[in-house]
């Protein structure tokens, strides 16, 4: 159990990371950070002065294994050389350092210096007592991998390497949870066949918690169906005594006089808003059960978006109302030409059923940023800004004077969400100005 | 009088149906399942045939696609409200009219009136209307497509007639609904498109390959005139 589990992971892959930064410091400290001090100028002048009696006493023989010394202290190389070039003393050096120490010596006689990598320091030493003339004694640091580089690019590389070695522990156990989180995300937006890759039994805590989720969205999923199914099922046989009633009705009427005639009209009216309703119920159903499994073809917006204002209108006419529409530019998209004709009749319906008497309900259609944008407007009293996204919600009432009389937006938006949602489109709703609610359908056009 | 076959299974509604249509001089037969439906409306003569969509054992839509192998007679179907592809799968399969269930017993009787004067209606003096390779006659409601015949539903024949009557101009939708259906054209209301893309697939295209009927957007259809 401790192997494959998420404790082990992270005990093990922080002693890891900690066993190598440790590691990398000490080598680190050891080859590339701690270059060898040059010695100073005074300390120079002290060597200097060394040599200085050592060739006045003991010539040639005695510089020369005495440079050698020096050089085998440390990893610096010190180096004799005559101002013409000549020499020299000690050990070998790149020949492109000699014309710099050269021209260095022509100038102040002593100084510290870089020159292709090397770091030197040089001190004149005058050799004229046994005939040698003036000589120049250099110290010389070798390049030497990290530590020639500037500060800077040392802490960025340090930077870089340890962010890398991070980023990779990091994104190793943030991987899965990073899907997770989009998993339950797309679950929440409403795609409830949404599951995470299971790697199968075992595992450590995290695939523990992927198969966890993805229990909880099946039985999301079979809870939503399963009332669905409910709403659905209700719906229909609510139907059957609606229809016998809706008859008994008119056998009634006939039967009777014109005195219950009144109630009888009520009756009716409100077997036909029942009926309605449970219309929109089943519809609304059958959209979210059935939402992947849409029928899409290839089809050009204006065609269905043509008959249904042509409808609307006609139905407008009755209320006194207007519905307006320019020409539609053609809008090739991919579709289910039946679903989205009865979501653009049903913000066309609410547009009228929203409009005053003898106002007029404005449909516009363009084909912008890969997207058929259709917006719907009324001249009605709008709805109060922070309700305009509920409208889209079934059942919502939202807080103006009309939907009393309305009987709110009941299904019939909500319905157009869903299937312009099916279609990988949205809809949204704002308030117009002077007054007014403007409703805008996107959906993604066909690719050429 | 006039003979009308209602099929329904819910028997209560159907003999509440029945006491209705009677009351307005209708002969009613009930048949509460689809598979006695059918044996009925095949064994007898009826004028009309009123038809649930929603039906335990064989389905209203399957009735009406086994039916309209050996008749023609006028079906009117009840579909749920709401539930266009049983609307649009029956007028496909050759329903002359339907109406959404709960429906209004008043409606119902008007739009039977409607499709039994339509088939009353056959008599009407009116010659052969000939359109290129097209003949219809209406005494004897029979097409025929380069010499041979074309089963046709009787709503799909009216339709086809007035599109045929005014052959290279354009009929607009509402005249479509009043001469084949009886009534005037209602908003939401598929059933004159469905009969013209019925009558398309049944004639297919003319011997030039061109569209048979032209839709004109907005206003209707036109029957091509070809040359």
């Amino acid at each position: 159990m401790i192997r494959g589990s998420l404790f082990a992971k992270l005990f093990l892959w922080f002693w890891l990371v900690m066993l190598v930064i440790g590691a990398a410091f000490l080598v680190t400290q050891r080859y590339w950070m701690s270059l060898e001090r040059l010695p100073s100028v005074d300390e120079m002048e002290e060597y200097a002065a060394e040599i200085q009696r050592l060739y006045e006493e003991e010539g040639h023989g005695a510089v020369a294994g005495y440079l050698r010394s020096l050089s085998r202290q440390s990893e610096l190389r010190y180096v004799l050389l005559r101002p013409d070039g000549r020499g020299p003393y000690g050990r070998r050096f790149p020949d492109e350092l000699r014309e710099d120490l050269l021209s260095r010596v022509a100038g102040a006689g002593h100084g510290e210096g870089r020159s292709e990598g090397w770091r030197y320091v040089v001190v004149p030493v005058d050799l004229a007592g046994r005939g040698g003339g003036p000589h120049l004694l250099a110290a010389l640091g070798p390049p030497r991998g990290f530590g020639e580089l500037p500060g800077w690019l040392r802490l960025l590389i340090a930077l870089a390497v340890t962010a890398g070695l991070s980023g990779l522990l990091a994104s190793h156990l943030s991987r899965r949870l990073r899907e997770m989180r989009q998993a339950s995300q797309r679950l929440a937006a409403g795609e409830l066949d949404v599951r995470v890759p299971d790697p199968g039994p075992g595992g450590d805590e995290i695939s523990a918690l992927g198969r966890d989720f993805n229990t909880m969205a099946d039985r999301l999923q079979q809870l939503l169906d399963s009332r669905n199914q409910l709403l659905s099922d209700v719906s229909h046989e609510l139907r059957s005594p609606l229809a016998r009633m809706q008859v008994a009705l008119e056998l009634a009427r006939r039967k009777t006089g014109d005195e219950i005639g009144d109630s009888l009209d009520r009756m009716e009216r409100d077997i036909r808003r029942l009926d309605e309703l449970i219309g929109e119920v089943l519809r609304l159903a059958r959209l979210e059960r059935g939402g992947a499994a849409l029928q899409a073809s290839p089809l050009d917006l204006a065609e269905v978006l043509l008959p249904s204002c042509e409808d609307a209108a006609f139905e407008a006419e009755h209320t006194g109302r207007r519905v307006r529409w320019g020409a539609f530019p053609r809008l090739l998209i991919s579709g289910d030409p039946s679903l989205l004709r009865s979501a653009l009749d049903n913000v066309l319906r609410n547009a009228i059923r929203s409009s005053p008497a003898d106002g007029e309900v404005v449909v516009e259609a363009v084909a912008a940023g890969g997207f058929a944008r259709i917006t719907v407007s009324d001249r009605g009293t709008g709805v109060p800004e922070d309700q305009l996204a509920r409208i889209f919600e079934p059942f919502v009432r939202v807080s103006s004077a009309r939907d009393r009389e309305s009987g709110g937006y009941g299904l019939g938006l909500a319905i157009v969400r869903r299937a312009v949602e099916a279609h990988g489109g949205s809809v949204r709703a704002e308030n117009a100005e002077p007054h007014g609610l403007r409703v805008t359908i996107s959906l993604p056009l066909s690719k050429k | 009088m006039s003979h009308v076959l209602l099929v329904d299974d819910d028997q209560e509604l159907a003999g509440m149906l029945k006491e209705y249509l009677e009351g307005d001089g209708f002969r009613v037969t009930l048949s509460h399942d689809g598979d006695q439906g059918l044996v009925m409306a095949r064994q007898q003569e009826f004028d009309a045939l009123v038809l649930d969509v929603m039906l335990p054992g064989r389905d209203g839509l399957d009735v009406l696609r086994e039916l309209r192998r050996t008749r023609q007679t006028p079906v009117l179907m009840l579909t749920a409200r709401g539930d266009d592809v049983d609307t649009i799968v029956g007028l496909e399969l050759g329903a002359d009219d339907y109406l959404p269930k709960p429906c209004n017993p008043r409606v119902l009787v008007a739009r039977l009136r409607a499709l039994l004067r339509r088939g009353g209606r056959a008599a009407e003096p009116s010659g052969v209307q000939t359109a290129g390779d097209l003949s219809l006659d209406p005494g004897r409601r029979e097409v025929h497509l380069a010499g041979t015949t074309v089963e046709l539903t009787g709503t799909e024949f009216d339709v086809l007639l007035a599109l045929v009557r005014q052959a290279g101009h354009l009929v607009d939708k509402d005249k479509l609904s009043q001469e084949a259906l009886g009534r005037p054209l209602s908003p939401y209301d598929r059933s004159i498109d469905m009969h013209i893309s019925n009558l398309r697939r049944k004639l297919g295209p003319l011997p030039d390959g061109g569209p048979r009927i032209k839709t004109v957007r907005g206003a209707g259809y036109q029957y091509v005139a070809s040359a």
